[in-house]
């Protein structure tokens, strides 16, 4: 049996219903493949139905109302004339060294929020969910690998890659679609994140093959900095290939910075253009150095991977960009001891890189981190915090990382940092000389002495002397207690016990001379761990606080809600407030001016009915 | 009667309506929403008074004393239960204090109100009579829909004759208000799949395509098929007298809905079933402008794969409950099936769940199929059906899956036969899944999987689901 002629038939009823079966006795192809099937019709009864509803189709007045009988006929004989079996060659699936989980139960909204969470490749998302099911199953996993096929690197790929480790190295280069011309290399920096030199043949041939998308070819070609056995190659493909290869090949000579590098670098700078620049930032060569220095170009972003410019950092910590962003980066990028003393050597010099030199110090040593540079750090709070706040505990990998955010690249960074909190980050944020310092400007500002002064004397300058570092310190305080709170809502459980008693015992110290927003949000956030009768006493104070430092805070309802979770009764609360609203219009002269009746309105709308 | 304990984060998730509202619930609780938390002294009741954007605190409260919590709230929301009673859930897992109190008024009202129906219901359902069903209703109703049918018919046939890329900007105005008409005769689903036709046949005329064409023309012949076989099903009820729906697929088609009490009626249940969900996902019906939330679940008796479909139309989404996957065997007292081929429709209200040991992975191990080609039979039987879906839903065992070396698609081996497994439409990723598994995952197993008939290869593939083995089952979607 000719099963062709069936199909040919198929084919022609349906293209007779798209030009409509008006016209059906003058469709010759279709009369030609009804008679066709005629010979076949005696083979089987269906044939042998469709064959003769075919040539009633070709007659009959309503045409219209037969083609459908006859397309469904013949859409049954279709499927039942559908083969299946695959005599293919085949193999075995992947072994059982990648970290999945298939049978966690997993729920399906689940598995999508997390995926739709990967997608959008934001960090902070990932340690949102921390249950172990959820991140090994295979499902999850491929929608990370799905991720990297963005033009742009997830932010999150970093951390999923070191969770998932090597054993994803297999499946992420079977996953590599180079018959997609919109495939991008991410797979292949991935791998190379994870195998290193491991994989060079692989890079190799990606690099080689010309049919594969050049995106995809690039990377490869970026990849191969991995081994200095490819600088031939390298030197090779730079000189006779074009376009975003030539780059590639470019960016990874100058990332293994060979000998051959020198006289191409040199050539560059004869006749530098702006174009040139990342290269010149990648090249660790001494040629691209002696060009900075010779100051023909003022681009700072050239200074990353170089580490014999001492003096040219120091001449250039003016300039808008910060240069610890380039420093840290460098850290990230290269395990070459160099750049290490490179930051010692410049903090030594000038304190302005202490942000490189905390960085430094948390890779290496985070137990003595924050103590070994105690002077600089308390004379620079501001700058010492900004690690911390940045720091996040990640479930998945049951480790804290922070980041550093460059401006050389277009996604920070994670360095991976301690599974537990060290101690001395702790005694850094909760060291209570800043209260004790708060408290002698207070002493200071409210004896009886300065008073004399300041209503005989008029030491203005020395009263605003004492107000402005009032400020400093209640600031300080308050930074202090911004990092606490951040590092009490993404910490690990293990250490969460241990932060929120520190944040508790600093804020209630510090609330006896400062009730502000961030030292009372750790104690109401914490009532059950403070006596009522700190709250009696903080509630009016920090009532007081938000009318008279309107710059900073809206009185809405939010105030409010913070006030209310205080454990006071209502009554005690109202008798507090009235009081409060009472001084504060006192002391701002009597005058009831937008703030106090903003606050009045405030507290009369409000839900509460205060 | 059960207490505040059954609060639990997956009661939460899969009694709220959707993701977002779950979401909300959470931040409400974070950010001390509630000022006032109560409890009852039995626990049976949680209520409290919440923050919302209006002047007044929303009351808000979950009833548990009955078989299935009652969400209440005062908020506008048509949510149930609404942000504000996931909040409060919330507030009870995170172990808040409640203060102990005494059963509001209108709650206490309200539960005496339930338990009065409660007990008529059960009074009724233990007496003899049987609701009496409106024949004569039912027989307009039909000769209504005949009519329609009729106008669907002239349609389609008109099409056909002037071709399905004729449609001008004129004639679609036409064809649309005539769908919209076929709305007046109670035909819902012919109705849906004439608007298709219309709408895409007016774009065709644009940007003509074949596949396009293809696809309209299977629908031309599926309305036209239905429309008979539904106008013939009418004729014969109408002669016989027996006007009242019966176990018989085309009642559906005409999109007509099955209350459980006619399923009860007409026979189509079973009592004390046991059930297992084989996998969960939710698809887009074009058709219907609606999203279904659809399982496959194994009898653990019988073998059959059936389905649960919570569909919810686009318009009403915010309203609908979505469905999640569900884990452990369900012991159902009474479960409902629709009439319909390879895999029925399921429905129940009310299921006891516990957790699925490996025995019972075993036991879903033994009813799989044997044999590829008995259920390809079995699922050509269905698929060349005219109006069934374009998918049959089957378990089948396997003895391992592999890999082809040519482009690494799964090959299922069975004996001495084997499939190619090939994902569809719906569930477009689980091949690639399935490369992510180790091989003893893919050995001595069963798949679950939908057989469908792939045109332009005129080949019959698998597409994989889920795999069941004696450790568990492994979803894929």
């Amino acid at each position: 049996m000719d099963i062709s002629i069936f199909y040919s038939l198929r084919e022609r009823l349906y293209a007779c219903a798209a030009a409509g079966t008006d016209s059906v006795k003058e469709d010759f192809r279709l009369v030609k493949a009804v008679e066709a099937m005629g010979s076949e019709a005696a083979q089987s009864k269906p044939l042998a139905k469709l064959y003769s509803i075919c040539r009633e189709l070709l007659t009959c007045e309503k045409p219209s109302e037969k083609i459908t009988e006859c397309i469904a006929l013949a859409d049954a004989i279709a499927v039942v004339q559908g083969s299946y079996t695959d005599s293919s060659e085949t193999h075995e699936g992947a072994d059982s060294a990648v970290r999945t989980d298939p049978y966690g139960e997993v729920s399906y909204c689940a598995v999508s929020q997390y995926a739709d969470y990967i997608k959008s490749g934001a960090v902070k998302f990932i340690d949102n969910i921390g249950s172990r099911a959820l991140s090994d199953d295979p499902r999850v996993l491929y929608a990370f690998i799905q991720s990297l096929y963005a033009k742009k690197m997830p932010e999150s790929a970093q951390l999923l890659l070191s969770y998932y480790g090597c054993a994803i190295v297999p499946m992420l280069k079977s996953s590599l679609d180079s018959g997609n011309p919109q495939s991008y290399g991410n797979i292949v920096r991935c791998v190379r994140t994870l195998a290193g030199s491991d994989e060079n043949d692989w890079y190799t041939a990606l690099a080689k093959n010309e049919n594969i998308p050049e995106e995809i070819r690039a990377a490869a070609v970026e990849a191969l900095a991995c081994s200095r056995s490819n600088t031939e190659l390298l030197i090779d493909m730079y000189k006779t290939q074009k376009g975003i290869i030539k780059k590639a090949a470019l960016s990874a000579i100058a990332e293994l910075n060979p000998d051959e590098a020198a006289p191409i670098f040199r050539k560059l700078s004869e006749n530098f253009k702006d174009s040139y620049e990342p290269f010149f930032a990648k090249s660790k060569s001494s040629v691209v150095t002696e060009f900075i220095r010779e100051n023909k170009t003022r681009n700072n972003n050239m200074l990353s991977n170089k580490t014999d410019a001492d003096d040219i950092f120091i001449s250039r910590m003016g300039y808008s960009i910060d240069l610890n962003n380039i420093l840290i980066r460098n850290l990230f990028d290269n395990e070459e001891p160099e750049y290490r003393d490179l930051i010692r050597r410049l903090y030594s010099r000038n304190k302005y890189f202490l942000s490189s030199r905390i960085i430094l110090a948390l890779s290496e040593d985070p137990d003595t981190a924050y103590s070994e540079l105690d002077d600089d750090m308390y004379a620079d709070t501001k700058t010492a915090l900004v690690p911390i706040h940045n720091m996040r505990y990640v479930k998945l990998n049951g480790c804290y990382y922070t980041s550093y955010r460059t401006m050389v690249s277009s996604y920070g960074p994670w360095l991976r940092l301690f599974s537990e909190l060290p101690q001395n980050i702790l005694d850094f944020l909760t060291n209570t000389n800043r209260i004790g310092r708060l408290a002698d400007i207070e002493r200071k500002i409210n004896s009886p002495v300065s008073k004399i002064i300041s209503s005989v004397i008029k030491d203005d300058d020395k009263k605003s002397e004492y107000l402005k570092e009032k400020a400093q310190y209640t600031q300080e305080i308050e930074d202090c207690c911004a990092s606490l709170i951040h590092l009490s809502q993404s910490c690990s459980s293990s250490d969460s016990d241990r932060i929120r008693a520190a944040a508790v015992r600093f804020a209630g110290y510090a609330s006896e001379y400062c009730a502000s927003t961030n030292v009372v949000n750790i104690l109401a956030d914490n009532a059950s761990m403070c006596s009522p009768q700190l709250f009696k006493d903080l509630y009016p104070r920090y009532f007081l606080y938000v009318l008279l430092n309107e710059s900073k805070h809206t009185f809405d309802g939010k105030t409010i809600d913070v006030l209310y979770s205080f454990p006071l009764t209502d009554s005690e609360k109202s008798a507090v407030i009235k009081e409060a609203i009472v001084k504060a219009e006192s002391v701002r002269g009597g005058k009831s001016d937008y703030i106090i009746n903003r606050a009045l309105y405030e507290l009369q709308n409000h839900p509460l009915n205060i | 009667m059960s207490t505040a304990s059954k609060i639990s984060e997956d009661l939460i998730r899969s009694s709220a309506p959707n993701a977002a509202c779950a979401a909300n619930g959470l931040k409400i609780s974070r950010s001390r929403g509630f000022v006032k938390l109560y409890k009852t002294e039995d626990e049976t009741l949680i209520f409290g008074d919440c923050k919302g954007s209006g002047a007044s605190l929303y009351k808000t409260s979950i009833d548990l004393s009955g078989e299935a919590p009652v969400y209440r709230c005062s908020c506008p929301s048509r949510q149930i239960p609404c942000k504000h009673c996931v909040g409060i859930m919330y507030d009870w897992l995170a172990q808040k204090e409640f203060e102990v109190s005494d059963i509001p008024e209108d709650i206490a009202a309200k539960r005496e109100k339930i338990e009065k129906k409660a007990k008529a219901n059960e009074d009724s359902e233990n007496s003899e009579k049987k609701p009496k069903q409106n024949k004569a209703a039912a027989q307009k109703k039909l000769k209504k829909q005949k009519e329609g049918l009729e106008l669907a018919y002239g349609f389609v046939n008109e099409l056909l004759s002037r071709g399905v890329s004729s449609v001008t900007s004129s004639s679609a105005q036409q064809y649309k208000n005539l769908a919209k008409q076929l709305g007046d005769y109670y035909l819902p689903a012919p109705q849906a799949v004439m608007t298709e036709i219309v709408s895409a046949a007016y774009r065709l005329s644009a940007s003509p395509d074949d596949t396009e064409i293809h696809r309209i023309t299977s629908l031309c012949v599926r309305l036209s098929s239905t429309v008979r076989k539904c106008m013939d099903y009418i004729d014969k009820k109408l002669e016989s007298g027996e006007v009242l729906p019966d176990d018989n697929t085309l009642y559906e088609a005409m999109g007509n809905v099955w209350k459980l009490s006619q399923l009860k009626e007409i026979g189509l249940y079973k009592e004390n079933a046991k059930m297992i969900q084989l996998s969960f996902n939710v698809i887009y019906d074009d058709l219907r402008s609606a999203e279904i939330d659809k399982a496959y679940w194994a009898d653990l008796d019988t073998g059959e794969i059936s389905q649960t479909q919570n569909i919810r139309p686009l318009r009403a989404a915010g309203y609908i409950n979505a469905m999640d996957s569900a884990f452990g065997v369900h012991s159902i007292r009474m479960l409902y099936s629709y009439p319909g081929g390879i895999n029925k429709r399921i429905r129940w209200e009310n299921a006891d769940i516990a957790d699925a040991s490996p025995e019972v992975f075993a036991q879903v191990l033994s009813i799989a199929s044997q044999s590829i080609s008995e259920t390809i039979k079995k699922a050509k039987n269905e698929l060349k059906n005219t109006l069934s879906a374009p998918s049959a839903a089957v378990l089948l065992k396997f003895d391992k899956i592999e890999f082809s070396d040519s482009d690494s698609h799964p090959v299922l081996k069975l004996s001495n036969d084997t499939i190619a497994l090939r994902s569809n439409s719906e569930n477009s990723c689980t091949c690639r899944i399935l490369r992510i598994l180790s091989h003893e995952n893919l050995t001595n197993g069963a798949v679950l999987g939908e057989l469908y008939y792939r045109e332009n290869e005129r080949r019959i593939y698998l597409c994989p689901i889920s795999i069941v083995n004696n450790c568990g089952i492994i979803r894929l979607v």
